[in-house]
């Protein structure tokens, strides 16, 4: 028996390299494509429910045709993916398209390490005038499109229309002012006896950003950086002070509730407002599933609202878009754009919003069945597309190509914190300008931009 | 008399209704953890945590509509193999530090520890590149080669195979045992808890890795399940908070399984030096 119990230990340890050398190989025999097709090695960042709805398009993709085979890939988090394409380019292990998300625009464009979809588009002729031009304008640099959006929202206003009718509120008009929602929530606040908040609005920087481009303001210098690198930029100016004014008034008469920041405050929102806690709040467009599914209240949905003495201009898209890395060879890059373009089909997106709450970014969706079918159901989900179609893209409403957004946004957060607990707007404000302008100057420093 | 019996009891039921309250602190987040993972997704989004629906539903949807499974075995394989072999190397440098009389000894020791103080999130860059390097990415083996040894290990078997009586040594030494001999059949059964003690320890922080995996592993083939359970939560739409939670539930019960077994060795290992 003893002689045995000696063996175990080197015989576990013999069994597990060899099961490792066996398994590995397998492994690598696995990945590798049976069929003759070229791979197209495609890296997302889409987890849960929507790596399903995706693998539903990778799948439609390669039944489609018999040249490429696209293998999607989970990398994690955006963030967090970002790394992992800038680190792993020129290897063999990297993507031939990857989903690279909004405000690494900038990032993924001096890297040097991406091929424009605007070449594909001018070798086939293909017409983007179907796909939305403020989509599109959010990754278009130099007049050349960089990369094709994919996944797209907007934030829209999510209100409790079961609510509002129980207390015999005039609902919020489809492009509301600050005030128009300021007076939904006082009445509902008032007329609820205080059980249920008026609104809420998430301390979250996209928010800030999207407050300044629907008031057409810009936040950095050169244009929000579409006509050379930014340099400057300027937080503290009147539209931040009046959007956060206008939250600011709300929070004085009692009827704003803070979650707080973080991803966290996003799902506690969510479930205060399910749970009749809170009657307004404004959410990235994507969350309509979450808040449809199993709502026992009817839900009301408005465009992002605007200050009260200017014309919405419009919000930016966030959401990311598809790139093709320029590491990999010419006929790997063709299979890439051709994945690519089928994504843009007006079925393909329609379903992909159908399944996620992403907007559908081909013109032609909203004629087919599926989307019809949507909007039959449930009506106020035709609202997010309707405030996509509406807006004209111009300088203000294409997002900000800056590097270091990431840390930027962190700041514009600490900022709303700052207001939210009582702080000074004008203080920080500037506190907020002086820390973003340090980073910025020195990121431009480190990169060698002038 | 009665007064003293008093005091007693109402020491006693103080001390009583303390622990309970710190155990319920304690085990509370873990309690409601494992009750929402049975409970469906719309009562945990509103926030509805006395709701009546319980099911097993969560845990039929982790196992069917994800890939846990096969992230449950890739975990499994890398902290088994990694555990082994930290066992070994570990024990084997250990000895060499205690047994062995060689040149520059407390240099290479003091060496050792030095990388100890150095986190491993502070060598991922070079640590990044070299495997990078070397064409391991996206395997199990970049997984399982950084961590074959650890300098904590054999810092911590060193201090407890310097407890080991040196009369063993020079009995074995009279028996005519090699070193090999010695380490294997005295040193080691000698030491079995802070074996036992660093290999629960290994397995664990295998188990838990979540940033180089995260770095270093792109399909799911070769991803761990602690990255596996982030991948099943979506950034900005509808999540399955429900069976998130039931995924979570069972991604625990390895962990607490070898909690359990090394608690099993703890005690018997005691027991074994209080009887002589």
């Amino acid at each position: 028996m003893s002689k045995y119990k000696k063996l175990t230990l080197p015989l576990i340890l013999i069994l597990g390299i060899v099961f490792v050398a066996v398994f590995g190989k397998a492994l690598s025999a696995k990945s590798a494509v049976k069929d003759n097709r070229t791979p197209i090695v495609f890296w997302h960042e889409m987890g849960g429910p929507s790596e399903q709805a995706l693998e539903q398009v990778v799948d439609g993709f390669n039944k489609s045709q018999n040249k490429y085979k696209v293998i999607p890939k989970y990398q994690g988090t955006y963030d967090e993916a970002i790394q992992k394409i800038l680190q792993t380019h020129n290897t063999s292990t990297s993507p031939a398209v990857f989903q690279a998300f909004d405000i690494s625009t900038a990032q993924m464009l001096h890297s040097g390490y991406t091929t424009p979809v605007q070449n594909f588009i001018d070798e086939d002729n293909y017409d983007v005038s179907k796909i939305s031009p403020v989509a599109r304008a959010f990754y278009s640099n130099d007049g050349k499109q960089q990369a094709m959006p994919f996944n797209t929202s907007q934030p829209v206003l999510y209100y409790n229309a079961s609510l509002l009718k129980k207390y015999n509120i005039t609902p919020p008009p489809v492009s509301p002012s600050y005030s128009d929602i300021t007076r939904v929530a006082k009445e509902l606040y008032e007329k609820s006896g205080h059980k249920t908040k008026g609104m809420t609005i998430q301390v979250y920087g996209w928010f800030l950003e999207q407050a300044l481009a629907n008031a057409g303001a810009q936040l950095a210098n050169q244009n929000d950086g579409h006509t050379g690198n930014p340099t400057q930029v300027k937080i503290n100016n009147p539209d931040t002070v009046e959007f956060l004014n206008w939250i600011k008034e709300n929070i004085k008469s009692g009827d704003f509730i803070d979650y707080g920041s973080g991803a966290s405050a996003g799902a506690n929102q969510t479930a205060g407002f399910l749970s009749d806690k809170v009657g307004i709040f404004i959410q990235s467009s994507a969350s309509i599933g979450q808040l449809t599914q199993n709502n026992k209240n009817k839900l009301g949905i408005t465009y992002f609202p605007h200050p009260d003495d200017k014309k919405a201009n419009g919000v930016a898209i966030g959401g990311a878009a598809l790139w093709i890395s320029n590491d990999k060879p010419k006929n790997v890059q063709r299979g890439a754009f051709e994945f690519i373009k089928y994504t843009l089909k007006p079925e393909v997106q329609a379903q992909w919003q159908k399944s996620t709450g992403y907007l559908a970014l081909n013109k032609d969706s909203q004629k087919t069945k599926i989307l019809k079918d949507l909007y039959a159901k449930s009506p106020e989900s035709k609202v997010p597309g309707q405030q996509l179609a509406t807006a004209k893209p111009n300088y203000s409403n294409s997002g900000i190509l800056m590097e270091g957004m990431q840390l930027t946004r962190q700041l514009e957060e600490v900022a709303m914190e700052t207001v939210y607990n009582g702080g000074d707007i004008n203080q920080a404000l500037n506190t907020a300008d002086k820390n973003i302008n340090d980073n910025l100057m020195q990121l431009n420093k480190a990169n060698g931009y002038k | 008399m009665a007064s003293f019996d008093e005091k007693a009891v109402l020491k006693k039921v103080f001390n009583y209704i303390l622990l309970i309250a710190l155990a319920v602190v304690i085990l509370a987040p873990f309690f409601i953890g494992i009750w929402t993972s049975f409970l469906p997704t719309m009562d945990i989004a509103k926030g509805n945590l006395f709701s009546t629906n319980l099911s097993l539903d969560n845990y039929a949807a982790a196992f069917t509509k994800t890939p846990i499974l096969r992230y449950l075995l890739n975990t499994l394989v890398i902290s088994t193999i990694t555990m082994i072999a930290q066992l070994i190397f570990c024990s084997m440098s250990a000895y060499a530090f205690v047994f062995l009389k060689f040149k520059f000894r407390k240099t290479i020791f003091t060496l050792f520890l030095v990388t100890m103080m150095l986190p491993f999130e502070a060598e991922i860059i070079p640590n990044f590149a070299t495997v990078k390097q070397m064409g391991l990415l996206d395997n199990y083996a970049v997984l399982i080669i950084p961590f074959l040894t650890s300098a904590f290990g054999t810092f911590m078997l060193r201090q407890s195979f310097m407890q080991t009586p040196i009369e063993l040594k020079e009995a074995s030494d009279i028996e005519g045992l090699n070193h090999f001999q010695f380490y294997w059949n005295i040193v080691l059964s000698y030491n079995k808890i802070s074996m036992i003690t660093l290999g629960a320890y290994s397995f664990l922080g295998s188990w838990n890795q979540y940033l180089w995996p995260m770095l270093t592993t792109f399909s799911n083939n070769s991803r761990v399940i602690q990255n596996g359970l982030k991948q099943l939560q979506s950034e900005e739409t509808f999540n399955d908070w429900g069976m998130i939670q039931a995924s979570a539930a069972i991604i625990v019960i390895p962990t607490i399984i070898v909690l359990f077994i090394g608690q099993h060795y703890f005690k018997s290992g005691m027991n074994e030096g209080a009887v002589k």
